[in-house]
C-alpha cells in the first residue's frame, strides 16, 4: 500500500485468503492502516496528490477481493455519505472531482452528480441519500450565484438543518458561504476533507 | 506619454521546440482530433461541423475533427490584424514581429487603494484600472482586471465593457461572456462608440476571451458567443488552459498536444462558420499543485515552458497569439510575485508573443492590485526593452569619439551622450539611489511608492471622454439588459 504497489495488491489480498487470515483484519490492519499512513503523509505536505490517488485505487482493489469474504452486513466504519456536484451553468468538472477523491481515501462514501445540476437534482439526491455532507462547486461568477437557490431549496423542503453544506471552487471565498447561508467554504481538496471530517465528529 | 509598448520590436529570439518536436506536437493534435474529437456543448458549432461532413453525435456532443479540415481552417484567418484602439495611434498591431502587454480580467477582489483591505471588487475598480491603464505607456490593451459583483450576475461582461470603453481609449478585451446574446449586446455597445458595426469590423476595438474547459471541452454559450463575435469580425482570443497532472497530463509535450488540438479545433469551426474570422493563439497553463490538487497559478519554470510552445506553434500557423504571462499565486506584493512575474513574461517576449496578459493581478489572476499593476507595469516596460535589444552601426558604435575621449576619459559631457541618454530604460518605480538619500528622502518602499504613483494617476490623469450622448446610450442598452435576465447555462434550448 505504501508502496502503490498496483500490481500486487490482488495476489497479496489472495494470499491472505489463502492463509486463512480474518479478512476484516487484514482491511484494518493492512489495507486502512496503509490508506491513514498514506493520508497522514499527504496532510504533512510530504505526498503528492496523485500517490493519494493511487494508495486508494490500490486499497479498493484489495478490498473488492476481501470483502465477499466477510460476514454479511460487516461495517467497514465509514465516515458518512458526502453528495457532490457542479452547480447548473457550470461544466467545471476538476476541482470537483479531486474533492470526491479526497472525501473517498478520507473514509466517505461520495456520491457525485457530475457537472451542471439543477437546484432539482441536488434536492432529489439529497432526499434519495441522506448525506450528511452536501458540496457544491463553481468556477464562474455568474454561476456561483445558483448556489444560494439550492440553499433556499434545501431549506424550503425542510431539508436544510440535517445537512452541512460547503462550498468551493475558484470566485467563491468563505464571505460568499456566509452570505449565502452554507456552513463553510473549502479553499482547496485538504481543507475540503479536514472540514467534511471535523463537522462529522460534532455530529 | 511616449508609448513605448507600441512599437517594440523583437530582436533577441528564444525557440523551446525543435523543428521535430513541434512537428511531433502538431501531428499529435490532428491525431487526438481525428481520433478521439472534442465535446463541444454548443449546438450551433456542432451544426456548423456537420454541414461540413463531420461525423456528429449530438447526444453526447462528441465530434471528431478530421484533418483536411483542420487544414482548411488554418488557411483561412489573417496572418496579421490589428486590435484597435479607440483612436488609431494606440492601435495594436499583431504581425509576429511586435510585442505588447495587457492586463487581466475576471478577479473576484481587489485590494483598496485606499484602506489597503481586500474586499469584493466592484466597478468602480475596473474604471480606475482602465484610467491607469489609459495612463500607462506599456500597457497597450485593457481586460477588464475584475468583475463587478454589485450589479446583476447576467451583466457583468456589459459593466465590465462599459467601463472600459469609458474610460480608456486603448483596446478592452471582454472576458467570461457566456451566451450568444450578451455578445450580441457587447458588439451593439463598441459599435455605438465606432459609429457601426461596418466600421467595428474595420476597426475592432474590442476582441473577446474564449476559455476552452480542459481537456478538449467547448463550453456551450462561450462557443456561441464566440461564432457571434467571429461574425461580426471581432477577434477571438482562442484560449486554452492547460492544467499539467489534472486536466492534462503531467508530462508537458502531452498538455501541449492537447492545448494545441483544443485551439485547433475552435479555430476550425469558427473558419467554417466566418471564414476570415481574426483569431488569436491564447496557451495559459501551468502545472497544477499536485500537492493539494489546487491551481497552481503561472508562475513557474513549466508555465513559461508551456506557453513558449504554445508561441512557437502559434507561429507555425501564423497565428496572432496571447499567451498567459503573469499569473503568480502570490497573495501579497513581494519576491514570489516579483520573481514569478518576470521569469514568465520574458520568456514569453523571447519566444515572440504578440500580446502577453496578466498584469495586476495576486492569487492566480484573482485579486487586483493597483500597487500590482504598476509594478508589473514597470517589469513589462523592462522586458520591452530588453527585447529589443540594441543596434550596432557607426553611430551606436562611436568610435571616433572613443579614440578622441580615450582612457580615464569622460563620456558625460559628450553631445553624444546628451543625444542617446533617453534610449536607456528609466525605472519609475525601483530606486538606483544610495542608501542615505533615499533614506532621508522618506525609505518608501516600491510597493509604497507604487501606491503613491497609483492614486497620483487617479486624481490628476482624465481619460478622453467618450461623445456623452454615445456615453447615455451604452447606460441605457445596459439598464434593458438588466431588466431582462437572459439564461446563463451550457444547456440553454436543448
Amino acid at each position: 500500500m505504501v508502496k502503490y504497489d498496483l500490481d500486487n495488491v490482488e495476489a497479496l489480498a489472495k494470499a491472505v485468503l489463502d492463509a486463512h487470515v480474518d479478512p476484516l483484519a487484514a482491511i484494518r490492519g493492512g489495507l486502512a492502516k496503509g490508506i491513514k499512513e498514506v493520508g497522514d503523509k499527504y496532510e504533512r505536505g510530504e505526498a503528492y496528490l496523485p500517490e493519494l490517488v493511487m494508495a486508494a485505487t490500490v486499497m479498493k482493489k484489495g478490498i473488492a477481493i476481501l470483502e465477499p469474504h466477510l460476514p454479511a452486513g460487516t461495517d467497514l466504519g465509514g465516515l458518512g455519505k458526502v453528495v457532490l456536484g457542479t452547480v447548473e451553468g457550470d461544466i467545471h468538472d476538476i476541482g470537483k472531482s479531486l474533492v470526491g477523491t479526497i472525501l473517498g481515501t478520507s473514509g466517505f462514501k461520495v456520491i457525485d452528480l457530475g457537472v451542471d445540476v439543477s437546484e432539482d437534482r441536488f434536492v432529489e439526491a439529497v432526499v434519495k441519500e441522506s448525506p450528511e455532507i452536501l458540496g457544491m462547486s463553481a468556477l464562474m461568477t455568474t454561476t456561483m450565484v445558483n448556489m444560494p437557490k439550492v440553499v433556499s431549496a434545501l431549506a424550503y423542503k425542510g431539508l436544510r438543518k440535517n445537512i452541512v453544506i460547503m462550498v468551493g471552487g475558484a470566485p467563491t471565498s468563505k464571505e460568499w458561504a456566509k452570505e449565502i447561508g452554507a456552513d463553510a467554504h473549502a479553499g482547496d481538496a485538504v481543507e475540503a476533507s479536514s472540514l467534511a471530517k471535523k463537522f462529522v465528529k460534532e455530529g | 506619454m511616449p508609448r513605448v509598448g507600441f512599437d517594440t520590436e523583437r530582436k533577441i529570439k528564444l525557440k523551446v521546440l525543435t523543428k521535430e518536436e513541434e512537428d511531433a506536437i502538431h501531428w499529435a493534435s490532428l491525431n487526438i482530433l481525428s481520433k478521439t474529437g472534442m465535446k463541444i456543448y454548443s449546438k450551433a458549432a456542432l451544426q456548423t461541423l456537420k454541414d461540413n461532413g463531420v461525423e456528429v453525435d449530438f447526444s453526447t456532443k462528441l465530434a471528431k475533427i478530421p484533418e483536411h479540415l483542420v487544414a482548411e481552417g488554418l488557411k483561412r484567418f489573417p496572418r496579421a490584424f490589428n486590435l484597435c484602439g479607440r483612436v488609431k495611434e494606440n492601435d495594436v498591431r499583431l504581425d509576429g514581429r511586435h510585442v505588447y502587454f495587457s492586463t487581466d480580467a475576471t478577479g473576484v477582489a481587489t485590494y483598496d487603494l485606499e484602506t489597503g483591505e481586500k474586499r469584493g471588487s466592484t466597478k468602480d475598480d475596473v474604471k480606475n484600472a482602465a484610467i491607469i491603464t489609459d495612463y500607462l505607456p506599456g500597457i497597450a490593451v485593457f481586460n477588464p482586471c475584475v468583475t463587478p459583483l454589485e450589479v446583476p450576475p447576467h451583466t457583468h461582461t456589459l459593466h465590465e465593457l462599459d467601463a472600459g470603453l469609458n474610460n480608456t481609449e486603448k483596446h478592452v478585451m471582454v472576458e467570461a461572456v457566456f451566451i450568444g446574446a450578451e455578445a450580441e449586446v457587447e458588439i451593439k455597445m463598441s459599435s455605438l462608440v465606432v459609429g457601426g458595426e461596418k466600421e467595428l469590423r474595420k476597426r475592432p476595438i474590442i476582441s473577446s476571451i474564449m476559455c476552452c474547459i480542459f481537456p478538449l471541452t467547448l463550453d456551450g454559450g462561450a462557443m456561441d458567443a464566440s461564432l457571434v463575435f467571429a461574425k461580426a469580425g471581432v477577434p477571438v482570443h482562442l484560449m486554452s488552459m492547460p492544467q499539467a497532472g489534472t486536466s492534462g497530463p503531467a508530462t508537458l509535450a502531452g498538455c501541449i498536444a492537447i492545448n494545441n488540438a483544443e485551439i485547433l479545433g475552435a479555430n476550425t469551426i469558427l473558419q467554417l462558420a466566418s471564414p476570415g474570422a481574426p483569431v488569436l493563439y491564447s496557451t495559459v497553463g501551468s502545472p497544477m499543485d499536485l500537492r493539494t490538487g489546487g491551481y497552481g497559478g503561472g508562475g513557474r519554470p513549466e508555465t513559461a515552458l508551456l506557453n513558449a510552445a504554445g508561441v512557437q506553434l502559434s507561429k507555425r500557423y501564423g497565428m496572432p497569439s496571447s499567451p498567459g504571462s503573469m499569473g503568480s499565486m502570490a497573495k501579497m506584493i513581494g519576491p514570489q510575485i516579483g520573481h514569478e512575474h518576470t521569469l514568465v513574461p520574458l520568456t514569453m517576449a523571447l519566444a515572440g508573443g504578440d500580446l502577453l496578459n496578466g498584469l495586476g493581478m495576486l492569487e492566480g489572476s484573482k485579486v487586483l492590485s493597483f500597487e500590482q499593476l504598476m509594478i508589473d507595469h514597470e517589469i513589462a516596460t523592462a522586458v520591452l526593452r530588453l527585447i529589443s535589444g540594441f543596434p550596432v552601426n557607426d553611430e551606436t558604435l562611436s568610435l571616433p569619439m572613443i579614440n578622441r575621449v580615450g582612457p580615464r576619459g569622460n563620456f558625460l559631457q559628450e553631445p553624444h551622450t546628451f543625444k542617446h541618454m533617453r534610449e536607456i530604460w528609466d525605472p519609475s518605480l525601483s530606486d538606483l539611489r544610495p542608501y542615505d538619500v533615499w533614506k532621508s528622502s522618506g525609505a518608501e518602499t516600491m510597493e509604497q511608492v507604487a501606491r503613491r504613483k497609483a492614486k497620483d494617476i487617479l486624481i490628476k490623469h482624465k481619460p478622453v471622454p467618450l461623445d456623452q450622448s454615445v456615453s447615455k446610450q451604452l447606460s441605457a442598452i445596459i439598464t434593458e439588459a438588466e431588466k431582462k435576465p437572459f439564461h446563463i447555462g451550457t444547456t440553454e434550448n436543448w
